[in-house]
């Protein structure tokens, strides 16, 4: 943990200087320290309870109750960017790698204090891995049964965090980015030793629609 | 050699004790835990959620079933009136120590209400004595109950007794904040287990 500190402080020190200075780490410490907080605890039984709920409606089928986070998610994300964007006074992004840094960087640790690095950008950089430190406000206390985890096929799996996932699109989404966004290592049901990695990838711009012909 | 601990003074192992051999594990900080042969864990309907046994009986669940069964027994009395018979006769009855009256208010005051579920010290100290095992409970006010059976050859500190029950108490805390977890049917999570299997080599 100090090395990744001191990796991060590395980095946050020498972009500083760049033209523009945009420094979406120091950004979310700031928007983080600003915003009021709510116990943690209350967080994780609550979004415990939503994802029980929703596999509970959906009847243990997996496939829908993974779509149906998705798309919760993806409502938050539409009503969070508006509030995102009221409290920080984030420029627009010119690419999509300062828009994934947006959000991961500085959206996700204002509202979550979630500490994550983006790694493993592709040549065109459009996609990349967001690798959290830790998910415990989702994820702390719960161990996922057996019958939510097995089977070969990865949709047969319980995508416990997939709001988070939603919440990304829907936010990107909103402000003109269509993303695809999914775990790609997820520690409640694979390997817990390589905790938790979501995939972010740009698929589109959308195109502002205007309502009449001019 | 057992390492003597500042706190409490564990006494080596009978000479003729030899029936426990090499299972019971004695560590530097283990004082408190020398001698446990099962923890049992009964959930708020009185069925048993989990069990673990240390010791010659490691992988036999059902041992001490019928100990637990007696404990949960002297449990319900005390919980349901102060049990003010059936303690007495069982706190005065070892010649040990270190056994302490039941924390119950309700007994030592000598006043009962009916109802009076509401217990300020959950632990309830010694409740069902064998000839080889001492059974001590805890209860909580969610009328979850833990038991811990000792070894009657080892002497424990009662104050070393509670911080076990403090353990499993967080432990069981945290398997219950599982949102896929039922309030009365086994408790699957492994690092439950794996903590309980901890208590005694702790």
């Amino acid at each position: 943990r100090e090395r990744a500190r001191a990796a991060r402080a590395a980095t946050m020190a020498a972009r500083s200087t760049r033209v523009g200075g945009r420094n979406p780490e120091l950004a979310g410490q700031a928007a983080w320290v600003a915003t009021e907080k709510v116990n943690a605890e209350l967080f994780t039984l609550t979004y415990g309870a939503l994802v029980r709920q929703v596999l509970h409606d959906c009847e243990d089928r997996v496939f829908e109750a993974n779509k149906k986070l998705d798309e919760m998610g993806h409502a938050m994300g539409c009503r969070l960017i508006e509030d995102f964007l009221a409290k920080t006074n984030a420029r627009k992004c010119l690419s999509f790698k300062e828009s994934a840094e947006t959000v991961a960087l500085v959206g996700f640790k204002m509202f979550l204090n979630l500490e994550c690095s983006l790694e493993n950008w592709n040549d065109d950089e459009t996609r990349c891995d967001v690798r959290f430190e830790h998910l415990d406000p989702f994820v702390a206390f719960v161990e996922v049964p057996d019958r939510y985890k097995s089977g070969d096929d990865e949709q047969s799996k319980l995508k416990y965090c997939q709001v988070l996932c939603g919440a990304a699109r829907g936010a990107l989404e909103s402000v003109g980015v269509r993303t695809e966004c999914h775990f790609v290592k997820d520690a409640l049901v694979g390997d817990p030793s390589e905790g938790f990695v979501m995939r972010l990838e740009f698929t589109e711009n959308v195109e502002d629609e205007y309502p009449f012909e001019d | 050699t057992v390492p003597a601990r500042a706190a409490s003074a564990v006494p080596l192992r009978p000479a003729g004790g030899s029936a426990y051999g090499d299972q019971v594990i004695i560590k530097k900080n283990a004082a408190m835990s020398a001698g446990l042969r099962c923890v049992g864990v009964i959930g708020p309907n009185n069925a048993p959620v989990h069990i673990t046994t240390f010791g010659e009986t490691e992988n036999d669940a059902n041992a001490y079933l019928h100990v637990l069964h007696c404990a949960l027994d002297e449990v319900e009395l005390r919980s349901a009136g102060g049990g003010g018979g059936a303690s007495a006769s069982s706190s005065t009855d070892q010649g040990n120590g270190n056994q302490t009256p039941p924390g119950n208010p309700g007994a030592t005051s000598g006043h009962q209400t009916s109802s009076s579920q509401i217990q300020k010290d959950p632990f309830l100290g010694m409740v069902f004595p064998t000839e080889q095992a001492k059974v001590f409970a805890y209860k909580t006010n969610t009328r979850a109950v833990f038991l811990l059976v000792y070894d009657d050859s080892f002497v424990q500190q009662e104050s070393d007794i509670k911080q076990v029950f403090a353990k499993i108490h967080d432990a069981y805390a945290e398997a219950m904040s599982n949102p896929f977890a039922a309030p009365n049917s086994r408790i699957d999570s492994a690092k439950f287990c794996a903590e309980m299997r901890g208590l005694c080599t702790d």
